[in-house]
């Protein structure tokens, strides 16, 4: 039963994607032509920055400032998961403390 | 064949026919759906991408108001649409070097006029070809429908002398799925973006009910 809803589901998809398909197409050329002119627009953006000696593709300034808050909240969360074992070797021994 | 030879179908046959036409007719729209669907899904795929780019930004509330979040999101879907379409446009123009240098190396300017020929040495070489525009019809309850299969035109071979035509074939159909991709994958993220840039700063009193 569920699988014959489903077909008669999946005709009423495709009769409606058939009668809207002109529309389809013509938002899909919009969207083509859209992400055209972002590529211009960005390949120009590119071109300039690196010629100003800029980086091209370096993180955006939100990106630098949410890293940094993401890694200040990390750190004043507890960790309950799991307790590490605090122990520093000391410098003069590579395999640490002798017990 | 038999439909030809036979004279008038009785009223049983008739509806049988009748039958058949409809059965094809609705596969043929499940099919469409089937199409649509798959469309859909990859669409929304690829709006999840913004998703992984921005949840950081959302969640230590270096943005405040869908404004900004979207103008930032926006941005970096920009940048992966960049990055997408470099690939498409670069196969396409991989496909144009390749076709002109080798029309202008080898001095054969007709390449381009028989890159689609089936007789000689075009890429439909490789493709059964039929005769859809003289496929037999009959007359059936006053409309004139597709009666039988169309005459096969070419059958498949492998032409040494078409190589260059499969080459560049395949160049343009890989060009095309790469530009599809980046064009759903544009709209997946674009949608994505107008859906939440609202919806995330959205003030409910549900979601504080049930915290309560």
């Amino acid at each position: 039963m569920d699988l014959l809803v489903k077909l008669f589901k999946r005709i009423a998809l495709g009769a409606i994607y058939l009668v809207g398909s002109p529309l389809i197409a013509f938002a899909f050329a919009i969207f083509l032509t859209y992400g055209l002119l972002v590529f211009i627009g960005v390949s120009l953006k590119s071109i300039y920055l690196f010629f100003s000696g800029r980086g091209v593709f370096t993180p955006f300034p939100e990106d630098i400032v949410a890293h940094k808050r993401y890694q200040f909240i990390m750190k004043q969360t507890p960790n309950t998961h799991k307790a590490e074992p605090n122990v520093t070797p000391l410098p003069s021994t590579p395999t640490g403390p002798k017990s | 064949m038999i439909l030809f030879t036979a004279p008038v179908p009785n009223i049983n046959q008739r509806l049988e026919l009748l039958y058949l036409l409809i059965a094809l007719v609705l596969l043929a729209l499940a099919l469409v759906g089937g199409i649509g669907w798959i469309f859909e899904t990859l669409i929304k795929k690829y709006g999840d991408q913004v998703d992984a780019e921005t949840w950081k930004i959302y969640e230590t509330r270096t943005v405040n108001t869908p404004k900004e979040f979207a103008k930032i999101a926006f941005k970096k879907s920009h940048r992966q649409a960049f990055k997408d379409y470099f690939w498409a446009l670069l196969t396409i123009g991989l496909m144009l070097g390749i076709l002109f240098g080798y029309m202008t190396l080898m001095n054969d300017p007709t390449l381009i006029a028989d890159l689609t020929n089936y007789e000689t040495r075009g890429f439909n070489t490789i493709f059964p070809i039929f005769d859809w525009a003289n496929i037999p019809t009959s007359n059936f309850f006053g409309l004139n429908i597709i009666s039988d299969w169309p005459t096969l035109l070419n059958v498949p071979r492998f032409v040494p002398e078409a190589t260059i035509s499969y080459v560049i074939f395949l160049l343009t159909l890989f060009g095309g799925l790469l530009l599809t991709r980046a064009t759903l994958a544009l709209i997946g993220r674009t949608l994505r973006i107008q859906n939440k840039r609202n919806q995330i700063f959205m003030k409910n009193l549900d979601d504080v009910a049930k915290k309560l």
